[in-house]
């Protein structure tokens, strides 16, 4: 349905076209790479003095490439979420669009799968960088498929908001500036609210581990998409999500249902408040100033 | 065809349309002509179902157009007046996404854009860029892509502004076509001279508000009551003037050797009955004729005359 919207192929179509996704597949791949080869290299020079191969690497190796990944396709993404409807507007091509039978949903599904597009395609262009994580084993294709699975689902999250903001706005300034915020905010805020009781020195734990219900505000966490891709890297690698360690570094908290299904619940959570952006994103086209 | 009445849009605090009303009947094409600012495209938008008026109805065949946005779309064709042009796009793949855009996909949807790119003599620059393309043809392939749909009532928001000679032809025949085929148009500018030839029905607006409005000729006869009567008399002037003086129609008396200029407000009936007392006192007439007025000058009256009012 979506290869005949044709909002989604005309996005296809400019998108490719332009310099700017050039410079995007440039710098994004030059800076996995660049990265991905330092950490190679140190591995390598590990294994001269010794002749072992430390797995435990290889595993780091993967985890900081699809953290870095990721962390740059959200901004990527956001920035191309953020200008794709308030752009239409700026370049007077909107009310155009808005006296065809184009529905508001299909220029909202249509921008979607154009940015969710550009972020596999990325995905895709990284292989060959990605694939360094297979020169010793320890990582499957399987694995590297549900870490692009998760990149993708939680890109479709965080585009939402950037879609969202970009339907209000009638200035692609404003609305990537609004989106950056959110990303920002949906990010460092939960981290640093989970943070903030010892940042503040008021709760310095002082029960043994398992002793205590995890405290409600690190419930946000839920919203962030950043640690819910660090729970699925880390259940790959480590064979569980890591939530409760990250949790327990100054607490005592016992598991519960969420922090044991972690991924699927701020999965859930994300998917919601990407359905009330889409909603609201909506109104934002179908509203006539 | 299309009935607009007590039409109201407010922006924040600030009125842009104020119970405006206007009609278009079928093959008429309408210019809507007005000062920057005076309100015209936001017309055009709520008639192209971009913007939602305040209060008043739009009626198209007689039944309400405003709450049934489909059939609105459906109906009306619209073309802002900055064209809405993808310049990164080839001509072909700009009609590919507006026949898509109205269900009209593959072969079916090439066949009805490239009749029409042929219809606006663009179909040799179908595998051109649009950012290649002059303004002139750029319109014409707007023109093209409006008209994918066949609608009846045809929106074009100033168009006529930087129209290159070709183009001028090109959308003046496409008019006279589409006018004959039945569809109104409705033509916003302030371009003045351009609408002289391209309109049947004109609409004199300003402040939100329709001053004037009807078939061209119509509404040149009615405020040309108000120009200058001229009449040259080869014979008996002074006696011309004693009978013009009588008449109560006359407001103002202006001579210059034979050349004599009045201010009458008599209509074409009252000129004639004029004409034949003056030529029945044995005055000799060379010559007697209204003033003509030009669109420029019809404007310029109907505005001033509301600004007087104000």
């Amino acid at each position: 349905m979506t290869l005949r919207n044709p909002v989604y192929i005309k996005e296809i179509r400019t998108g490719n076209r332009s310099y700017r996704q050039v410079s995007v597949f440039l710098i994004f791949n030059g800076i996995l790479a660049v990265v991905g080869l330092y950490v190679l290299g140190k591995m390598i020079s590990g294994m001269r003095w010794n002749a072992a191969v430390d797995y435990s690497m290889v595993l780091q190796l993967y985890t900081i490439l699809s953290i870095l990944e990721f962390g740059m396709l959200q901004l990527i993404l956001t920035s191309l979420a953020a200008g794709c409807i308030s752009g239409e507007r700026e370049r007077r091509t909107f009310d155009s669009m808005m006296s065809t039978s184009l529905s508001s949903m299909a220029i909202v599904t249509g921008k979607m799968a154009a940015v969710l597009s550009a972020v596999l395609v990325l995905m895709i262009s990284s292989l060959p960088v990605m694939s360094l994580v297979f020169i010793f084993g320890g990582i499957r294709y399987l694995d590297l498929l549900e870490m692009f699975g998760g990149i993708l689902v939680l890109s479709f999250c965080t585009a939402s908001a950037g879609i969202c903001f970009s339907s209000w706005s009638s200035r692609s300034l404003v609305s990537t500036i609004l989106s950056y915020s959110y990303l920002f905010l949906v990010t460092a805020g939960p981290l640093l609210l989970s943070r903030l009781p010892q940042i503040l020195g008021v709760g310095i734990a002082t029960a043994d581990s398992g002793e205590k219900a995890v405290d409600w505000y690190h419930y946000f966490l839920l919203c962030n998409p950043l640690f819910t891709f660090y729970a699925i890297v880390n259940s790959q690698v480590k064979g569980q999500n890591g939530v409760l360690e990250f949790m327990n570094q100054w607490n005592g908290y016992r598991s519960n249902i969420i922090t044991d299904n972690w991924i699927v619940v701020s999965l859930v959570v994300q998917g919601a408040i990407a359905v009330v952006f889409i909603w609201f994103a909506l109104q934002g086209i179908r509203s006539k100033k | 065809m299309l009935e607009i009445n007590g039409l109201c849009k407010f922006f924040g605090g600030e009125c842009a349309l104020d119970n405006f009303d206007m009609e278009v009947g079928q093959g008429q094409i309408f210019g809507l002509i007005g000062s920057n600012g005076c309100g015209k495209t936001t017309v055009i938008k709520i008639l192209a179902g971009i913007l939602t008026p305040d209060r008043g109805k739009v009626r198209i065949d007689g039944k309400p157009i405003l709450a049934d946005l489909p059939r609105l779309k459906q109906t009306v064709g619209y073309i802002p007046a900055h064209f809405g042009t993808y310049p990164n796009l080839k001509v072909k793949e700009y009609m590919e996404f507006f026949a898509a855009s109205i269900g009209l996909y593959g072969l079916k949807g090439r066949d009805r854009w490239e009749s029409l790119l042929k219809r606006v003599g663009m179909q040799e620059h179908e595998d051109d860029f649009v950012e290649s393309l002059s303004r002139g043809m750029k319109q014409r392939i707007c023109l093209a892509r409006v008209l994918l749909h066949n609608p009846r009532l045809l929106l074009l928001d100033e168009p006529v502004a930087g129209m290159d000679p070709v183009t001028r032809s090109v959308v003046k025949g496409m008019m006279k076509q589409l006018k004959e085929e039945g569809m109104a148009v409705v033509i916003s500018s302030n371009v003045l001279t351009e609408m002289t030839d391209l309109c049947t029905h004109i609409g004199i607006m300003d402040r939100g508000q329709m001053l004037i409005q009807g078939e061209q000729t119509e509404v040149f006869r009615r405020i040309n009551m108000s120009n200058l009567l001229h009449m040259i008399i080869l014979e008996g002037e002074d006696q011309a003037v004693g009978i013009l003086k009588k008449d109560p129609y006359v407001k103002s008396i202006s001579i210059e050797g034979h050349h004599i200029v009045i201010q009458y407000e008599g209509d074409e009936q009252d000129e004639s009955n004029l004409l034949s007392f003056l030529v029945g006192a044995g005055i000799r007439v060379q010559s007697f004729y209204r003033e003509p007025g030009d669109l420029e000058s019809l404007f310029m009256q109907v505005t001033k005359e509301r600004s007087g009012k104000i």
